[in-house]
């Protein structure tokens, strides 16, 4: 555990201590509080609806979408930049396993896309002090983009672990992620019922809908976690197969 | 032992069924010209790549404590010395900072520990890979260009370094730098385009390329014809001579199976020469080199 810990520790240092983090939580925290005073501003106008699905549904879900973008880049350094600089070779030479490299570096990672998500929950506390109290859809809508952001930071460190290239890196993760999540909205275009399903199920878009309405499925669970360790899996094979 | 390793590295063969056994406790060079293989043996050696086929036979059956000098330093340059070294220890799972504190002492890095590695000039990047080398006390050091980037006061340092571990760690270095190599190895491996030419011990090698024995002979200035008197006693030699400082320098040549030494010394003496002194002219490693290379 203690490898597991240093490999995290240094790589939390390499994204803490470069600007990169900070100019994208500005970023992302402008975009997020102008996208929640535009919806609370035009909830007024739509009486029909809830704050959950007014308000809170679109800001969850586009934290999700802006993470499509931010993700890669964070990620396209983790494992390209090693190749480049030969430093991949430390961890050969010390028989450091690449399941500890790559959940050290996922974990790292996540705890920095927590640094851009968790402002965002001040929108239910202000929401709750307007009479807003429906906590458990708030809760599993942000599990739903917690599962969201392990399975795009999983996807990116295969991205990643392609190239020595961070920008062919990042166009990489990029591609992989916009494709699947356009999955959805290409489904109709087969005509077929069955194969409609079958496509739209592969999409995030698909499974992340029911965490944003507050349910937690079983095969959506199932989605994320395989999906994880498919790329997890992927990315073991990539190493391997450019230590050869 | 190393028993037939190739590399093949898509229908490029780096190594080609290399043979040569390396002895525990030896300081071992590894030479050859660029292109020969030797950083691809060493990387085999060092576990980062894996061979084509082949094994490596460790003394015992038991693998040694490797410590992996490579000739493209890893180092994170974002990263401070101190900060680097912690970490390296950790993947070789060091507990405690006195580990730390040895290799900062033996690579003279006091003085930059605390600094960004980035911004570390050349030489001590490489004292710095030297550092991460030496943690965790090797048993098995391999050192691939160790003196590259170093000035002549960190080359000598290295060199002692090298040589006060001689006895108690194996040590496998390759180096351009052949008066190193001729002055800290034991042994030597001489590669050419994945091929070994030679493997034993220094002397061995040198003497395995020498064709010609080469004496001089210092004598009080004299104005005979030693030239002819030679060449009439002796088909087999050739003879120059220069006359410097008062003296009189033959320089004689002949095959390395004969020995006509005493027979030469006894000639002069015996036609009233005087002679001042007698050098016999060893292969230096450089000419040794060439030779070899030379031959292929």
């Amino acid at each position: 555990m203690r490898v597991f810990f240093s490999v995290m520790n240094k790589e939390l240092k390499d994204i803490f201590l470069t600007p990169m983090i900070y100019v994208l939580a500005a970023i992302f925290s402008l975009i997020m509080g102008w996208l929640f005073y535009s919806l609370v501003m035009n909830s007024q106008s739509m009486t029909e609806l809830t704050m959950t699905n007014s308000v809170l549904r679109p800001v969850v879900g586009n934290i999700n979408i802006l993470m499509m973008l931010f993700i890669p880049l964070l990620t396209m350094r983790c494992f390209s930049i090693e190749f480049k600089n030969k430093t991949i070779d430390l961890y050969i030479m010390n028989n450091t396993s690449w399941t500890t490299v790559y959940f050290a570096k996922l974990l790292a990672i996540f705890i920095s896309t927590l640094f851009l998500i968790l402002p965002t929950l001040i929108f239910p506390v202000v929401l709750t002090l307007s009479g807003y109290s429906d906590w458990g859809v708030v809760l599993v809508s942000y599990l739903g983009v917690i599962l969201s952001q392990l399975l795009y930071i999983s996807i990116s460190l295969f991205a990643s672990a392609l190239t020595t290239n961070v920008i062919v890196a990042a166009v990489i993760s990029f591609s992989i992620l916009f494709g699947v999540a356009m999955l959805a909205f290409s489904a109709s275009v087969s005509g077929n019922y069955i194969v409609g399903q079958m496509v739209s199920y592969l999409s995030f878009i698909y499974h992340y809908k029911g965490f944003s309405m507050g349910m937690v499925r079983s095969y959506d669970l199932l989605y994320y976690f395989s999906g994880i360790l498919i790329f997890y899996y992927m990315t073991v094979r990539a190493l391997d197969a450019r230590k050869w | 032992m190393l028993n037939s390793i190739s590399k093949d590295f898509s229908g490029n063969m780096a190594l080609n069924e290399v043979t040569c056994s390396i002895l525990t406790g030896r300081v071992h060079g590894l030479l050859g010209p660029n292109g020969a293989g030797k950083s691809t043996l060493m990387n085999i050696l060092a576990g980062v790549l894996p061979q084509s086929s082949g094994v490596v036979n460790w003394a015992e059956g038991i693998e040694p404590k490797i410590g992996f000098l490579p000739e493209f330093a890893p180092l994170y340059g974002g990263m401070r010395v101190i900060d680097y070294l912690f970490f390296i220890a950790a993947l070789k799972k060091i507990y405690g900072d006195s580990e730390i504190t040895r290799v900062i002492e033996l690579c003279h890095l006091e003085d930059v520990q605390t600094r960004l590695i980035e911004n570390l000039s050349r030489g001590y990047r490489q004292r710095v890979n030297l550092a991460q080398a030496l943690l965790a006390k090797p048993t098995f050091l391999i050192l691939d260009e160790p003196f590259i980037g170093l000035d002549p006061q960190s080359i000598q340092d290295v060199r002692n370094l090298i040589l006060s571990l001689r006895g108690e760690v194996t040590i496998l270095f390759s180096s351009h730098q052949l008066h190193e190599v001729e002055s800290i190895c034991d042994d030597l491996t001489v590669m050419h385009k994945g091929n070994v030419l030679k493997n034993g011990t220094l002397s061995d090698i040198v003497h395995s390329v020498e064709t010609q024995s080469l004496i001089t002979i210092t004598l009080e200035n004299s104005e005979d014809d030693w030239i002819s008197l030679l060449s009439q006693n002796f088909s087999t030699i050739d003879v120059t001579i220069e006359f410097r400082d008062n003296a009189t320098i033959l320089s004689i040549s002949y095959g390395k199976r004969e020995e006509f030494r005493a027979d030469i010394i006894k000639l002069i003496v015996d036609n009233g020469g005087k002679i001042l002194e007698v050098k016999k002219l060893e292969l230096s490693l450089e000419d040794a080199f060439e030779k070899m290379l030379a031959v292929v």
